[in-house]
């Protein structure tokens, strides 16, 4: 079922000195249940793509369609609260909030009550595989690997099936990078969620049922593959 | 995401705290100068109404004359010194560049108005004149160059009980003075008291030194003046035997001969002055020194105005006594037939404060010997009575006896006509206002443009001691406003910065996760919007509650020492408890310092938020994978 779909989506930006085309028409389209990745160079396109998924931004031609609607014509930022959601590779946890405030800003987010947020954003840190003695630690007391487990655990609290995930094992040790490649395929595959991932690192990319690779600011057709 | 946003603050103590505190001294520093600025600036206007400051002028005598008098007991010339002015300045020369005058200098002249209707000494008061118009006869033919005896045959003016009575005579106007005969009556004006009898005569009439007074014969020139200041030729010369021996043998038609008429017109005049009153044209009443200083007080009606000052109306303000011996009330009429003009003194002069009339008979008949006319004939509106204060001055600067203070343009003929004297500008004529606090200012401009023979003195009742004061705490409270202001401004940003600049990725992350643009204020903003209040009121009120502390203590004993100024006192303790009890206005400023506060720090976060909202999340969380 298709989750997002990109037609012939430019995006160009202007700098003070130059105009730039990031993305030169692409088009693609993303499934639920479907684990995705997107590699290519650095300044090839891929996080300003994953940007305008994220809809934080709008092409500048063409279009991006989330259920059949154009990303332009909804409420972008209710799309992200109840669509999408973004997992970075610095993991971007609230460093003033504990990992159990952290799940549950975004369910607060959407009008939950305090004692209904938290009970949820308990299920949530238990389905990324984290247990109760993580509910009290602020950020800085975890491991790279809790971290991004708890980032994944805020994102599945948004309660979109879209996950976008930008280097999501980028600094993470070989150990985590498996836990976390593996609990994103889990999302995909059990969850239903439409996972994708911008990558380098080609042992997340390996692990997705579909690649694409981006360069200068295309998809290039012909080497998209299905692993 | 109210409680999100104070929890996250509050996970932050020292930062937070630290901004509280910050907030709390900068709050205080900043309400304590406005306070202090505020109190200040209402002070300086209570002084600014309680205070004034007067200029008079005096013009220097150009040299020192020495006379000398004939002393008939000394047998010898007493010498007297006399201020000799070469020109008489004219008040023109008071307006020169850099002369900034609230009223502008002023010659003052006094009327004399002739007031027969007028009851103007008390019953219980009896006119002490010391002046006789008689004709006399000596006891025995002699030179009055020491006392003698002379029989008065006749009074013709003055109390008739001295009339047969034998007195004692000598002539103190020369050395060598005409000789009276036994056989003949002439005709004299005589003055009583001015020196002691004596001499063989006297002695051997068994008289004791310091034991009699004696009468002296009184000259009869006049004293009149045209407009500018000449002085006209009186009809008995400086010189003549008229005026060294003024007695005059009374033949057949004595009192047809020129003399004879200036005697008879003498005592008419004389008659005349005793039923006067002196009129002073101004352009203030605070121009006036009695007034100025506080020994004349309006007690009924009120002040004439600066518009009816400026119109000239036919207004004016009379004494308590006056008005009380004519049953006057304000609003009453009171007519004043002006006929002769004083240009040199004020009234107090020839007017003492019971009412009475001193003698002069050079004013009293023109140059030609004839009477004064009258002028000027108006009725004036009393629009305040005044008295006099107990203890008041009765020196230089005194009021005249039933003196009427008008409008100076009110007069139409003013000084015009029947000039009796004429003379320099003295303190007690002569005057003007300036803006309090530019004594300093003014004298640097007249030491410039102005002239070494005009001697200003000013009087302010110690207003330049207290403005130095006044100025200390002016500068003190801008000096906390300013600093307070910048501690606000530099702490604000440097907070805004740590807060939400820093806070940059939180914004980020808060929009990625699909909060609005203005939830991400909001959420920014709660926390910093608390502290910025709940530091800015505790600042602001200690402030409050200090500067008034600081101008109930210290003001008023630090620095607005009163000891040269018991005037000043009574004002400077009523602007005080004024000041003391606007907690309404400490308040007021209060609330508007925390007020400044928390819009100065909201403005400058919400701009500082909206450049972080101006970022791309996805680039700026982005940056930090890279």
């Amino acid at each position: 079922m298709e989750a997002i779909r990109a037609e012939k989506v430019k995006y160009t930006y202007q700098t003070k000195y130059q105009k730039t085309e990031a993305l030169k028409g692409v088009s693609c389209t993303f499934e639920t249940g479907k684990m995705y990745a997107i590699t290519g160079e650095s300044g090839s396109g891929k996080s300003t793509f994953l940007s305008l998924l994220a809809g934080l931004d709008v092409p500048t031609t063409g279009a991006i369609f989330v259920e059949g609607k154009d990303i332009k014509t909804i409420n972008r930022d209710s799309y992200r609260k109840k669509q999408a959601s973004v997992v970075y590779q610095a993991f971007h946890l609230f460093p003033l909030l504990n990992a159990l405030e952290n799940v549950m800003f975004p369910l607060e987010l959407q009008g939950i009550s305090k004692k209904q947020s938290r009970e949820q954003a308990k299920q949530f840190i238990e389905k990324v595989g984290l247990g109760e003695k993580i509910l009290k630690q602020f950020p800085q007391m975890m491991s790279g690997g809790e971290q991004q487990r708890v980032a994944i655990a805020r994102a599945m609290a948004a309660g979109g099936k879209i996950l976008l995930a930008d280097e999501p094992t980028g600094n993470l040790d070989s150990k985590n990078e498996e836990v976390i490649t593996s609990l994103l395929k889990r999302l995909a595959h059990q969850e239903d969620y439409s996972v994708i991932i911008v990558t380098h690192n080609s042992k997340v990319s390996g692990e997705a049922d579909i690649v694409y690779n981006m360069c200068d600011g295309e998809l290039e057709v012909g080497k998209l593959e299905i692993i | 995401m109210i409680k999100n946003s104070i929890k996250q603050l509050f996970r932050t103590p020292f930062k937070t705290g630290l901004f509280l505190v910050l907030i709390m001294l900068a709050g205080m520093f900043f309400s304590l100068g406005s306070c202090l600025w505020i109190i200040n600036s209402s002070t300086i206007n209570a002084y600014e109404k309680n205070f004034s400051t007067i200029g008079t002028v005096e013009q220097r005598a150009s040299s020192i004359r020495q006379e000398y008098d004939w002393d008939a007991q000394l047998k010898d010339y007493k010498q007297y010194q006399f201020s000799e002015y070469a020109t008489i300045l004219p008040i023109s020369l008071l307006s020169f560049e850099g002369a900034n005058y609230i009223q502008v200098p002023e010659k003052r002249s006094f009327y004399g108005s002739y007031a027969p209707e007028y009851k103007l000494v008390k019953d219980d008061i009896l006119p002490i004149n010391p002046i006789l118009i008689a004709e006399i006869s000596p006891l025995e033919d002699g030179i009055p160059d020491e006392s003698m005896k002379v029989k008065v045959n006749k009074i013709i003016y003055g109390d008739s009980v001295y009339e047969g009575a034998e007195i004692w005579f000598c002539n103190h106007q020369q050395p060598d003075p005409e000789p009276l005969y036994k056989d003949k009556s002439y005709a004299v004006v005589l003055s009583y008291g001015a020196s002691w009898a004596h001499g063989e005569k006297y002695e051997e009439a068994g008289g004791q030194a310091m034991g009699t007074l004696e009468y002296s014969p009184w000259p009869l020139s006049s004293t009149q003046y045209t407009p500018d200041g000449s002085k006209l030729p009186d009809l008995v010369p400086e010189d003549s035997l008229e005026k060294t021996s003024p007695y005059f043998e009374i033949t057949e038609g004595f009192y047809d001969t020129e003399i004879g008429i200036k005697i008879q017109n003498l005592i008419a005049g004389n008659k005349m002055i005793q039923k006067s009153l002196p009129v002073t044209g101004t352009n203030a009443t605070i121009l006036l020194m009695p007034f100025y200083n506080g020994d004349a007080y309006i007690t009924e009606g009120r002040d004439i105005s600066a518009e009816e000052y400026e119109a000239g109306d036919k207004v004016c303000l009379v004494s308590k006594a006056f008005a009380q011996n004519n049953d006057l009330i304000v609003g009453s009429l009171v007519h004043l037939q002006l006929y002769y003009t004083n240009s040199s003194y004020p009234a107090r002069t020839n007017y003492d404060i019971s009412g009475m009339v001193g003698y002069s008979s050079g004013q009293v008949v023109d140059a030609n010997g004839d009477l004064y006319s009258v002028f000027e004939d108006s009725q004036y509106r009393i629009m305040g009575i005044y008295d006099i204060a107990p203890g008041a001055s009765t020196g230089k600067y005194s009021m005249g006896g039933n003196e009427v203070i008008v409008p100076m343009k009110s007069i139409e003929n003013q000084d015009k006509y029947n000039i009796v004297r004429y003379g320099p500008m003295k303190g007690e004529t002569t005057s003007f206002q300036i803006p309090n606090g530019t004594i300093e200012e003014f004298m640097i401009a007249w030491e410039k443009y102005g002239t070494d023979e005009l001697e200003i003195t000013f009087y302010d009742k110690g207003y330049s001691k207290l403005k130095t004061g006044l100025d200390n705490m002016k500068h003190m409270s801008q000096l906390l406003l300013v600093v307070g202001l910048l501690m606000i401004i530099f702490i604000l940003l440097f907070f805004s910065h740590l807060f939400i600049t820093k806070q940059k990725m939180r914004t980020a992350i808060e929009r990625c996760l699909g909060m609005e643009k203005k939830e991400c204020r909001r959420s920014l903003l709660i926390g910093i919007v608390l502290i910025l209040l709940v530091g800015g009121m505790i600042g602001s009120v200690a402030g409050g509650i200090l500067s008034q502390s600081i101008s109930a203590k210290n003001l008023n004993k630090n620095y607005y020492d009163t000891a040269y100024s018991s005037v000043a006192d009574v004002s400077i303790e009523e602007i005080s408890q004024e000041n003391q009890m606007d907690l309404l206005l400490i308040f007021v400023i209060s609330l508007s310092s925390m007020g400044l506060i928390v819009l100065l720090g909201t403005t400058i976060s919400v701009y500082k938020i909206n450049q972080n909202l101006d970022c791309e999340p996805m680039k700026l969380l982005s940056e930090k994978n890279q």
